[in-house]
């Protein structure tokens, strides 16, 4: 679903990206080799933050990478993370994916980055869901079509800005490096 | 990974009366670079040098990238130093966490979410009208 010209300005990182990402940062730094997972999901984050990408995670990530007992394993990565706060319709719409089979954590992932608010920068939404789960792409993907007409059919009912809320795209670490460096 | 390997071929080409140059089909091999490929062109006193537009984009954002990856270790050597590899993360120490398997990590991330999602109750709020979508 990537073509040359998209050029994505923020980012929702889902929990196994930022694990992944955070335990490559560790054995790096450690002088450890990294499984190739590790390596991926820590390149693509500093990809994005040499791309002045918008970073996110859901409130109920940055709520564990705050917690004083998990600072120091959040260190690398936390200043670069922005808070989104739910908006309207993310419960409805997270919903609606979970009858089109996405499960519940997802569901939330992938709403959040419909219908997620950016107070800072008065914005809602993000362009891509940064996934290590192969498994939720290859559905979102096989469903899109029926997605964006359930999405379609939803926000099309709605005042602005709802109705101009927009569906990700969800990639994977991997796919995001051969992107950008293919 | 990612990482271009440096093969070096040099030859002589003359320019020609119009002030063109033609690239041996050699040259062309190995530096990767094929018709229609757009070109940098930086020239010095004596020196011109051509360089892939889009290789050179990625060769800066490589350069971006390792200064990324210094800062964030730069912040986790510092979070180390101040006590954190005792209590590094959910209560075990750096060498505790390290020597958990995949399972046992992920399983840990999956625990913790869940006390988060109990924690942290999804409260709806009207987005402005002004905000944009991205």
């Amino acid at each position: 679903m990537l073509n040359m010209t998209f050029r994505p300005t923020s980012v929702l990182f889902d929990k196994g990206t930022v694990r992944e990402a955070l335990r490559g940062a560790v054995r790096v730094e450690m002088g450890l080799s990294l499984p190739p997972r590790q390596q991926s999901a820590y390149m693509a984050i500093q990809a994005l933050r040499a791309e002045d990408v918008r970073l996110y995670v859901t409130p109920q990530l940055l709520h564990i990478l705050h917690r004083p007992s998990n600072l120091p394993i959040a260190s690398p990565l936390l200043p670069d993370l922005h808070p989104l706060t739910a908006g309207r319709y993310l419960r409805r719409w997270a919903r609606r994916l979970r009858e089109e089979g996405v499960s519940r954590e997802d569901a939330f992932i992938v709403s959040y980055a419909s219908f997620g608010l950016d107070e800072r920068a008065e914005s809602f939404g993000t362009d891509v869901v940064l996934t290590t789960d192969v498994a939720l792409k290859v559905h979102y993907e096989t469903h899109f079509d029926r997605l964006m007409e359930r999405f379609h059919r939803m926000t099309s009912q709605l005042k602005v800005p709802y109705r101009d809320a927009g569906l990700p795209t969800l990639i994977t670490p991997e796919e995001l490096l051969d992107w950008l460096f293919a | 990974m990612y990482e271009a390997k440096e093969v070096n071929t040099m030859m002589t080409v003359t320019v020609d009366p119009m002030g063109k140059v033609g690239l041996p089909d050699d040259i062309l091999q190995t530096s990767h670079i094929q018709p229609g490929t757009e070109l940098v062109v930086i020239a010095e006193a004596g020196k011109i040098t051509l360089i892939d537009r889009q290789g050179l984009a990625k060769r800066d954002l490589r350069e971006r990238m390792q200064a990324v990856d210094g800062e964030m270790r730069a912040r986790l050597r510092h979070a180390l130093e101040e006590g954190g590899e005792e209590s590094f993360f959910a209560g075990l120490s750096l060498k505790k966490y390290l020597a958990l398997s995949e399972e046992e990590e992920k399983a840990l991330w999956t625990r913790l979410l869940k006390e988060a999602e109990r924690e942290v109750k999804i409260v709806e709020h009207d987005i402005p009208p002004h905000f944009r979508s991205v």
